[in-house]
């Protein structure tokens, strides 16, 4: 692979090439979907194919094949050459600068215990069949869902600078939702799993199948819940539910390609624009987010990224301060840096890497604060767990999100349970109103695994982790008519 | 490796199992991106797929490769068997189909096909120069693009179907403000990028200085880019067995009246100006046919996969691959004239389902928010949140446009209802 991978930037640079690199990609993936105790899908698949990216007179040129042969990276490489020459008619003026980064030839490999493709797949299903059986046996509960999806990439990234990178990248992600319906009402509850880059030792540490009863039961007890009274309530937020938040209003606006107008007919602009990096109060001062795709098990924890930069670790918001972005190597020196911070992704061999939100958290309390020390402090507020409903307009500053459950908080005591809670706000408002965290015991990592952005739509993977934290005066409404 | 129905005999000598179903395609897609005035990607991407599944004793096992050759194609359907020999029996089994016949529909334009990154640039650099001019910024897309299809299995059925696709996407920005503008068709010739900048122009042009106004209960016009973001959400949940389970919006609402008496909606995959796949992939192949759904605001019927229609004793109809809304000839600017009092919407954005049951989705609206008044539009105003049923538009249209196609799939006129719930609004 290294020769055929060498073959294609030296014919790129033979063209004429400012820059090029070639990334190999063999994908595979094996998929469970189990509905009820039907398995719909069982599959073992394999993608394999290259991507060759050429710089060229200060325009970008991509083309991919899945045909891996010497006959065919030529004609790919001399495609994407074409491509670049066509799109310098339209090229920056001042051309693409593309960021520093020291050659690296290096390997990096997730740390797996258990490698999730010598469990055999009859095991695999029946523990979703056993979940679903299970969910199915509770009163009133009429559908149950259940997946299971585990990838692993093995990529050769080769640049015309000299780097050649080997990784191998494993995934594992699973989950469950029930359905449950009483009368004319129906209610949805999801395990709410997270994935996590690891091997099968990550899904057997879920304990899966011993929630699954748990979760269709909570999945009845909505339907009989209270609706939330609206208006402004204290809510605090556990940190499954808090990873979706952080990434829609912290993790993408801090996306600098964006900021910067690359994704402005879809993804959207942001309202966090350089001018603000280093004076902006994004949050409270209890507010630090931290980028860091070194994190043990991230789903961005990938040893480089596709651009073959080095995954780091850095500051977003310090002290309530915007104070960085994530960044490719193409945008990073718009706002002066000479380093990317990594974060160019793509998620086949036939996408051009783009701009992807990192591993990005929330830091936790430095004491030592419980859940139910932050509850003790509402005297009329809702505790939400686990992801719901989520939605903010394209430049990132008003958002809503529901949640998986919910329940009331009065006189500094969890109570009730509620349903269909929503609640809004306005993003440096809502980040502003953070009035309390937990300590680090309580901090946890959950990862997204579908994160959409670009044109064409990529997908990409990230974590996002939290402690429980504590908003106050926060927009509430009924997600009902 | 050719990929034709002599494959079917390949298959049936080779394999070790009850049946096997190989679904291929080839997709080759060419995508020249902008923004910020300059080609920030510029893309061709072919990729070539094969899916092999097995059946065993009523046990199902599936492998994909992109490796196109019959070694390969072998070892796949060994993995797609060992798979199936260790799955449970699956109680919703359905056999594979027997050969089918199909309507011919014709959506394969060598022109579109033909089109090179440097005749897409061209026409981006005209645009470019021309938004300059009003110091505007633009961003968006013009892809052009093939995908072939072919289906078939051990029992001698056989498919395929050729689409070519185009479409230009883009986003003017302006003084804080920013309009929108798309076309789809599957010849790149029906593409006037020129009036599609125009018409994104104009929609920046009058969205400067929004003004803010209070949420609350507002009539709508919704133009059919709008509408037609909508009609996903009823594509999704127009299945009759989530109907029949009683956790969906349709349930028990089959034969009833859901929507105003104005409102017809069909699937027809040999639609003139609106053609779909012709066939069910999701649902082994099955052969889609012309489908009223809505009828003068009764609900006719819910599509159905091939095991419910088989359990209700009914026919399937697959999973529809493109919806039409009956229209008329009355054009934007007539409807407007009519208006007295509502908002006009462009676009929609990010949106997602606040109640399943209810059928209440959230979302944004983008790139051209403006009040009318008076049969004219009058001011811009800045983007809201809406919370609220895409039956209450329904159940409330007084005027019908004319139908433009949206995202290849849907052909929906723009509409005006008397009133949507807008609960929030934001900074822009």
């Amino acid at each position: 692979m290294k020769e055929l991978s060498e073959y294609a930037i030296g014919l790129a640079a033979h063209l004429g090439a400012d820059y090029s690199d070639i990334r190999v990609t063999d994908d595979r993936s094996q998929r469970i979907v189990m509905v009820d105790r039907s398995p719909k899908e069982v599959q073992d698949e394999n993608i394999y194919g290259f991507g060759v990216r050429v710089l060229k007179g200060g325009a970008w040129g991509f083309a991919s094949s899945n045909k891996i042969s010497k006959k065919e990276i030529e004609k790919i490489v001399k495609k994407a050459f074409s491509i670049a020459k066509a799109s310098s008619i339209l090229s920056r003026k001042k051309g693409i600068f593309l960021a520093q980064e020291p050659v690296h030839k290096d390997r990096f490999t997730t740390p797996v215990e258990i490698n999730p493709f010598t469990i055999g797949m009859e095991e695999k299903a029946a523990m979703l069949l056993k979940i679903n059986e299970t969910m199915l046996k509770v009163k009133f509960i009429v559908k149950a869902y259940s997946y299971l999806i585990l990838n692993r990439r093995k990529q050769f990234f080769t640049s015309q600078e000299g780097s050649f990178i080997e990784t191998e990248i494993t995934t594992v992600n699973s989950d469950y939702t029930a359905v449950a319906v009483k009368g004319n009402d129906s209610q949805m509850r999801s395990f709410q799993a997270y994935p996590k880059n690891a091997g099968w030792e990550h899904i057997f540490s879920l304990k899966m199948v011993e929630n699954a009863e748990r979760i269709a039961q909570e999945a009845v007890a909505k339907i009989s819940a209270a609706y939330p009274k609206e208006g402004k309530k204290d809510l605090v937020l556990n940190p499954c539910h808090l990873s979706l938040t952080i990434h829609e209003s912290v993790g993408h606006p801090t996306e600098l390609d964006r900021v910067m107008g690359y994704e402005a007919n879809f993804a959207g602009r942001s309202f966090a624009t350089p001018e603000k990096r280093g004076n902006f109060k994004y949050g409270s001062s209890l507010v630090n987010f931290i980028a860091d795709n070194t994190l043990p098990g991230g789903l961005a924890t990938t040893g480089y990224d596709d651009e073959g930069v080095k995954c780091q670790r850095w500051d977003i918001i310090k002290n309530g301060i915007l104070v960085d972005y994530s960044t490719t190597r193409e945008v990073a020196p718009l706002i002066g840096e000479k380093r990317s911070r990594g974060s160019g992704r793509a998620d086949a061999y036939y996408s051009f890497p783009i701009n992807r939100i990192p591993n990005l958290y929330l830091a936790p309390a430095d004491k030592d604060i419980s859940p139910e020390e932050l509850i003790s402090k509402v005297r009329n507020g809702i505790y939400i767990e686990g992801r719901g409903s989520f939605s903010i307009d394209q430049r990132r500053l008003n958002f809503q999100f529901g949640g998986d459950l919910f329940y009331e908080i009065k006189n500094g005591k969890k109570g009730r349970m509620l349903r269909d809670v929503i609640y809004h706000s306005i993003t440096p408002d809502f980040w502003g109103s953070l009035d309390g965290l937990t300590g680090k015991k309580y901090w946890e990592p959950r990862g997204l695994f579908y994160c959409g952005k670009g044109e064409p739509m990529q997908r990409a993977q990230m974590t996002n982790g939290a402690p429980y934290a504590l908003f106050r005066n926060i927009d509430v409404k009924r997600g009902k008519k | 490796m050719k990929i034709d129905k002599s494959l079917i005999d390949f298959l049936r000598r080779e394999k070790e199992c009850d049946d096997v179903i190989l679904h291929y395609e080839e997709r080759n897609s060419n995508l020249s991106r902008f923004g910020e005035n300059r080609i920030t990607q510029n893309m061709s991407m072919k990729i070539e797929t094969i899916k092999i599944r097995a059946i065993k004793d009523g046990r199902i096992g599936s492998a994909t490769t992109t490796k196109m050759d019959r070694n390969s194609l072998i070892r796949a359907m060994r993995i797609a068997e060992d798979i199936a020999s260790t799955m449970p029996k699956d109680p919703e089994f359905m056999p594979p189909l027997c050969p089918q016949e199909y309507k011919d529909v014709k959506r394969e334009i060598e022109a579109t096909a033909r089109t090179t990154p440097l005749m897409k640039a061209k026409k981006i650099l005209e645009i470019v120069k021309k938004a300059k001019k009003k110091n505007a910024t633009i961003a968006g897309y013009f892809y052009n693009g093939k995908v072939k299809t072919s289906f078939m299995n051990t029992r001698g059925f056989f498919c395929n179907h050729t689409l070519t696709s185009a479409k230009f996407s883009i986003t003017v920005s302006m003084d804080g403000s920013s309009g929108f503008a798309e076309k789809y068709d599957e010849d790149i010739r029906k593409i006037d990028v020129m009036s599609i900048f125009a018409t994104a122009l104009q929609k920046a042009e009058m969205g400067i200085n929004p003004v803010e106004i209070k949420p609350g209960d507002y009539p709508v016009f919704l133009e059919p880019l709008a509408l037609g973001s909508l009609m996903w959400y009823l594509n999704i949940l127009m299945d009759k067995r989530t109907a029949d389970e009683g956790w969906s919006f349709f349930s028990r609402k089959e034969g009833k009246r859901i929507a105003s008496s104005n409102i017809t909606l069909f699937s027809d995959p040999s639609h003139a100006e609106n053609p779909g796949f012709p066939f069910d992939i999701e649902n082994d192949g099955l052969p889609l046919k012309k489908q009223i759904w809505m009828q003068n605001g009764v609900l006719n019927k819910l599509w159905t996969k091939r095991y419910w229609a088989k359990k209700k004793g009914i026919k399937a109809t697959g999973v529809p691959s493109n919806l039409i809304m009956k229209g008329t000839n009355i054009t934007t600017e007539e409807i407007l004239k009519k208006v007295d009092y509502g908002l006009l919407v462009t676009r929609l954005w990010y949106i997602r389902f606040v109640n399943r049951k209810e059928l209440i989705l959230t979302g944004m609206t983008r790139d051209g928010l403006f009040l009318v008044e008076n049969g004219k539009i009058s001011k811009a105003v800045k983007n809201m949140r809406f919370n609220d049923s895409p039956f209450t538009i329904l159940s409330t249209v007084k005027y019908l446009g004319k139908p433009e196609r949206v995202e290849g799939r849907f052909l929906v006129p723009a509409v005006f209802a008397k009133k949507f719930h807008f609960a929030s609004t934001t900074k822009f």
